[in-house]
């Protein structure tokens, strides 16, 4: 279980080398915009981020599910490490978006539908880490917080929604928009290449850290059992 | 001792049979929102510390909030609401508390009954609690706060609010009563997850009270009634995994 | 808009977002790469320690 995975070192190196050409794809090679300048640039890693937490969220409720199913602990490993992974995700895009806004929307954060409930997500799912941190009996933990993991994901259609629901200021790239949405713009090819570039970026390092995370978590239940072998002797 | 629920459990209306007819079904959800529906008729101690509490969350808010006749009209639904909210989540609290602490869980455990049975009462009788407590802070609120309530598309919204707050509440207080530090669990919990269905609910509140017609407010009323609808669902299909030993 | 027909630069906003991005995604990678080091070394510990109680037995 220690000895290191040559296709996982694979997967380590081409998410570095993806990420150094995607950095060369956002700023280099997508065009400048024209009224909101080089700051528009951050939007790439802003929308790749909010979707890769949603599909971390997925994968949550996907293994979740699937762990009361079959009761295969792999699955419980899977959806507590990919709920941490949205976390951090979730964090760069809320993050990323306030550094926008304090330029386009004159405010670091305003109490939009769409930010509240992202905010509201975020906070579902620091809860379940909580959660998880917080019970002891490792078999009882891991039916909680498969429940709790089904119940979270759902703010996760409700973020995706609400800027097709509610009027917001947010802008709505893919679609058509509120009137109301600032800083609204029309992508150029050139910027819709670097997008799906970026978000596929993004993709492959997701399941990188997901193997990685997934790896440690193996870990970590394969020593607490050798632990208790040896108190139980 | 001689009518304790174990000795209720095992009386002729309950066979063995793995799978209860749903005359039996009813009957077990009975039998327990009867229990702590007689429990607290005896000792009254719930709903009335929930009653000064009330009370006390909406003088607080009053003076915080310094509240002139113009800043009441526009704050004092999502006060009513905040007050709900508060209240709930303390009786939530209470009502799985009492079960802990007998041991009086681990005996519906053990009875030949559905355990979604179990849930359902426990959520019926809660919701009984919050629609007590609801039906003492609104005339209470249009006493202090001089707003008139008694509209019924909002008492409406206020049973259907409630509903889905309790739900959820019920359902994750079972899982909050598992870890060390229960009490602050169950909000770090509950808040989150209800947090649309209040958000909803206050929406919906405001445009009724201030006579906005359906289309301005269709959205949320919908929102809560989808929600409701989900966590029916969620909470019938998961339970059964968060109490089982 | 702020930005509505003026030409601002807003690249020192770009320079802030893009060093808080790679803060917390370092950051997540060294947590990763500490709780995995010392993961590694609790384990070969206990395994030790296991198979020399395993031997007096």
């Amino acid at each position: 279980m220690l000895r290191s995975n040559p296709r996982l070192k694979l997967m380590t190196v081409s998410s570095l080398i993806l990420i150094v050409l995607s950095m060369y794809m956002v700023l280099i090679y997508a065009p400048r915009e024209v009224i909101m300048g080089e700051i528009q640039r951050i939007f790439y890693y802003h929308v790749s981020s909010g979707w890769i937490a949603a599909l971390a969220f997925l994968v949550t409720l996907i293994t979740s599910i699937m762990f009361l199913a079959t009761q295969n602990e792999r699955h419980d490993h899977i959806a507590i490490s990919s709920a941490e992974i949205g976390v951090i995700f979730t964090t760069m895009n809320i993050v990323s978006g306030s550094v926008w806004a304090r330029p386009v929307w004159n405010t670091w954060w305003t109490w939009d539908p769409r930010l509240t409930t992202a905010t509201i997500m975020w906070l579902l799912y620091i809860a379940y880490l909580f959660l998880h941190a917080g019970l002891e009996d490792h078999d009882r933990r891991r039916h909680i917080t498969a429940v709790y993991g089904i119940v979270a994901f759902i703010s996760v259609p409700l973020t995706f929604m609400a800027i097709r629901i509610w009027r917001t200021i947010h802008p709505v790239v893919i679609g058509s928009a509120d009137p109301d949405a600032e800083g609204q713009f029309d992508m150029t090819a050139r910027m819709t290449t670097t997008l799906l570039f970026t978000v596929s970026t993004f993709t492959v390092l997701y399941f990188t850290i997901l193997w990685h995370r997934v790896r440690i978590q193996s870990l970590f239940e394969y020593m607490s059992k050798l632990q208790h072998q040896m108190y139980n002797d | 001792m001689m009518n304790s629920p174990v000795i209720t459990m095992k009386s002729p209306m309950y066979n063995n049979d793995k799978h209860p007819t749903t005359g039996q079904y009813w009957r077990t959800v009975k039998t327990i929102i009867w229990k702590d529906l007689s429990i607290e008729m005896r000792k009254k101690t719930l709903i009335s510390a929930l009653f000064i509490f009330s009370v006390m969350v909406t003088l607080v808010f009053t003076f915080a909030l310094d509240l002139d006749k113009s800043t009441k009209d526009n704050v004092s639904v999502g006060v009513l609401w905040v007050t709900f909210v508060f209240s709930s989540t303390l009786g939530l609290n209470q009502t799985f508390a009492n079960e802990k602490k007998h041991g009086s869980l681990e005996g519906m455990l053990l009875a030949p009954i559905d355990h979604t049975a179990i849930f359902v009462g426990k959520f019926i009788s809660t919701y009984i609690f919050v629609i007590i407590i609801e039906i003492i802070i609104i005339p209470m609120f249009y006493f202090f706060y001089g707003i008139s309530l008694f509209s019924p598309l909002f008492l409406l919204i206020v049973l259907l609010g409630s509903f889905g707050y309790t739900l959820v509440g019920t359902l994750l207080t079972s899982i909050a009563i598992r870890t060390q530090v229960r009490e602050i669990m169950l909000p770090i919990l509950l808040f989150p997850v209800s947090m649309p269905i209040i958000i909803a609910s206050v929406q919906c509140s405001n445009a009724i009270l201030s006579g906005a017609n359906w289309g301005q407010f269709s959205n949320a009323f919908n929102l809560v009634i989808v929600y409701d609808i989900i966590f029916i669902g969620v909470a019938i299909m998961t339970f059964e995994y968060l109490i089982q030993e | 808009m702020l930005l509505e027909n003026s030409q601002v630069d807003t690249s020192n906003y770009l320079l802030l977002g893009f060093t808080i991005l790679t803060i917390i995604s370092a950051g997540y990678c060294i947590y990763l790469f500490n709780r995995f080091s010392k993961l590694k070394q609790q384990i070969s510990k206990t395994e030790k320690l296991n198979s020399i109680h395993n031997k007096d037995a």
